[in-house]
């Protein structure tokens, strides 16, 4: 791991640079809208050439998305690098990515989901702070989304207390009409170290790979989404016989959007148990505090987290009731304080 | 490596369910009567039909018929009914002392390839990558089956198999030469960054999967790319990849379209439909010595497989 090098904040006027590195945006409008939001706050933006182009569930070949992706981090017109969307295809690009020329300009990319592959190569690879947040498409999807967005990303005090979001910026449960309990407590304890993690999906990607996620002494926080609970027995129990938990200090389970029995897009298993059952299982008897719920992936709501910045965790142990306890805002068992500041107001080019 | 014997008249097979259960209770009649057909003994697992969510059981009770069959000096094939989910949590308390000391035949694919694998890197013994008796389903495959289990030598296997129906076609024109690796995708990405993590420098890889979305197939072959580990292959046969599509998505590649670029790009001798996993019937063995001709789509053994 390099030394950790923090970003320079975002501020109105700055320029962002808008890239795909995964699969192609939506419809025009969609881009549209997406880009008029970056004017409210003040911020122009340069879009990537080949932000258009299609090829397979990508958005244009390999070579034509990690052009895109060199160029805004060479721009020094750029302030910051934003992703419009994941899907699939970042991981494709971390071989071939340079990350001297990252490190040299050291700027802000956020995203999350298929993101994932490009924050923890390029945090781990250059020491980079990057931004677990919404896509760019998605950072006004909710009040609370967008509040936390610009916290983390055009602030250079502390995120500070993880809040949860009002009644009235809930979603309505999903297709089922049910919603797991807000934030609850798998294994109790305390615990505190620089935040890593991301979408499980991507994390088990890179596992047996120059990139593999680096737990050592880490807070962990692991969302997905549309996952049965047996695939997400399997990536959890890599992780697990890995050794990744071991040596890390706590984890942090996001709220799992569409991770239950017949809830997936893909194959189901008939006699499914609960992702509930399956996080109790695997992850009850490790030695650190583990909690579920935080909004930190595909909900509508959900924060941006800083990848290699200190915050601690309390996971307190009244939390035994499993579907009954659901905390109401300002009475959880469980905390999430972004302790440090991800940001700093000039940025300075990574030594490595 | 440990080549286990052959199984002779009326050798005992235990029928084991690490992962799911059996779909019907019809199932492991139907598994009896295809191991008595064979010649053989049959004896299911006390577990077999236990439910703990989408397994067979809690994680110790489909331990327990494992480790019941392989600790068993009487026991002579180790036979996985069925897939789905459950055989990963398993690997850190598998008997491995024992299996080296009693080797016998250890059969399966799907969600059993972790096992077949795990085995195999912790004990050395081959291990056969072959039909859960759910899968038993036609005469030709039955056939295959039974000759893999009591024959030392196996035959070539072709990608103009007709088990499969399908012709077999080159990513990159070559001969390599290696150990052979069989397994299912999903389950060899599990394995990465574990103990279990098969050696696969200079070794002749076959892969499938079944049910499964290419793009999620594609993102486990760019795992194996990344690490490093398809370049330092001898070979790559692709196998079947049974009702594995793009779930609705009309622009997207298929699998076969999205590995050929990395194959064509490492120059790697690979070819496609080699008759390996859900629909092909066939048995392949972990650890043996093997060539793959990608041109004529053939794999053939260079040693026996199994011992007398």
């Amino acid at each position: 791991m390099s030394e950790i090098v923090k970003p320079k904040v975002l501020k109105p006027g700055d320029t962002i640079g808008v890239i795909a590195p995964s699969s192609p945006t939506f419809e025009p409008g969609y881009l549209e809208s997406t880009l008029a939001w970056l004017g409210k706050l003040g911020l122009k933006y340069k879009l990537g050439k080949n932000t258009f182009r299609s090829y397979s569930s990508y958005a244009g070949s390999d070579e034509a998305r990690l052009a895109d992706l060199h160029e805004a981090f060479a721009d020094q017109a750029v302030s910051a690098v934003l992703p419009l969307r994941g899907g699939a295809g970042a991981s494709r690009l971390l071989l071939k990515l340079d990350y001297g020329l990252l490190a040299a300009n050291p700027k802000i990319i956020c995203g999350f989901s298929d993101i994932t592959a490009l924050l923890l190569a390029v945090h781990q690879k250059t020491g980079l702070v990057t931004f677990h947040g919404p896509t760019l498409n998605l950072m006004y999807e909710s009040a609370y989304t967008h509040a936390y967005w610009q916290k983390a990303l055009m602030k250079t005090q502390p995120i500070g207390l993880i809040t949860e979001p009002e009644e009235n910026d809930k979603e309505q449960g999903d297709a089922w009409g049910a919603s797991y309990p807000s934030r609850m407590v798998i294994n109790p304890g305390r615990a505190s170290g620089r935040l890593t993690g991301g979408c499980l999906t991507l994390i088990r990607g890179l596992m047996g790979t120059p990139f593999e996620i680096e737990t050592k002494d880490r807070l962990v926080f692991i969302e997905d989404v549309d996952e049965e609970p047996h695939a997400m027995d399997r990536m959890l129990t890599q992780l697990v016989l890995a050794g990744k938990f071991k040596e890390a200090r706590g984890i942090i389970i996001g709220d799992c959007s569409g991770c239950r029995p017949g809830g997936s897009k893909r194959n189901s298993l008939t006699l499914n148990h609960a992702l509930e059952e399956v996080l109790r299982e695997r992850l009850s008897k490790l030695d650190i505090p583990v909690v579920y719920g935080f909004k930190i992936g595909h909900t509508a709501d959900k924060v941006t987290l800083p990848i290699g910045v200190e915050a601690s965790l309390y996971a307190g142990d009244q939390a035994g009731l499993p579907y009954l306890n659901r905390y109401k805002s300002g009475q959880s068992a469980v905390r999430l304080k972004i302790e440090e500041g991800a940001l700093c107001d000039k940025a300075t080019p990574s030594k490595k | 490596m440990i080549k286990p014997p052959h199984l002779k008249n009326k050798d005992l097979v235990a029928i084991v369910a690490p992962s799911s259960r059996p779909a019907r209770p019809s199932d492991l009649r139907r598994a009896v009567a295809i191991i008595e057909s064979m010649g053989l003994r049959a004896r299911p697992g006390k577990n077999l039909f236990k439910t703990h969510g989408f397994s067979a059981g809690a994680d110790q009770e489909r331990l327990s018929d494992l480790v019941e069959a392989f600790t068993d000096d009487e026991v002579r094939a180790v036979w996985s009914i069925t897939g789905g989910y459950g055989a990963l949590p398993l690997l850190p308390h598998l008997p491995y002392e024992s299996i080296k000391k009693n080797p016998k035949l250890v059969i399966g694919f799907d969600d059993f390839s972790h096992l077949s694998l795990a085995v195999h890197v912790k004990t050395g013994l081959v291990t056969l990558h072959g039909p859960n008796l759910d899968k038993v389903n036609s005469k030709e495959t039955f056939e295959r089956v039974k000759r893999s289990l009591t024959h030392c030598e196996y035959e070539p296997l072709q990608t103009t198999d007709a088990v499969l129906g399908d012709f077999g076609f080159p990513a990159v024109e070559g001969l390599g030469k290696g150990k052979l690796i069989a397994a299912n995708l999903t389950a060899l990405v599990s394995l990465f960054g574990t103990e279990f993590e098969p050696d696969l420098g200079g070794a002749v890889l076959v892969l499938d999967d079944y049910k499964e979305r290419n793009d999620i197939l594609d993102r486990w072959f760019n795992t194996l790319y990344l690490s490093g580990k398809l370049s330092s292959l001898a070979a790559l046969a692709l196998g079947c990849f049974d009702a594995c599509d793009s779930r609705g998505a009309f622009n997207m590649l298929s699998f076969e379209e999205l590995a050929m670029d990395r194959l064509i790009e490492m120059g790697l001798p690979s070819c496609f439909n080699l008759p390996s996993g859900n629909g092909a019937g066939t048995v392949l063995a972990l650890g043996v010595e093997v060539s793959l001709d990608s041109l004529a789509g053939r794999l053939t053994y260079l040693e026996s497989v199994l011992s007398k």
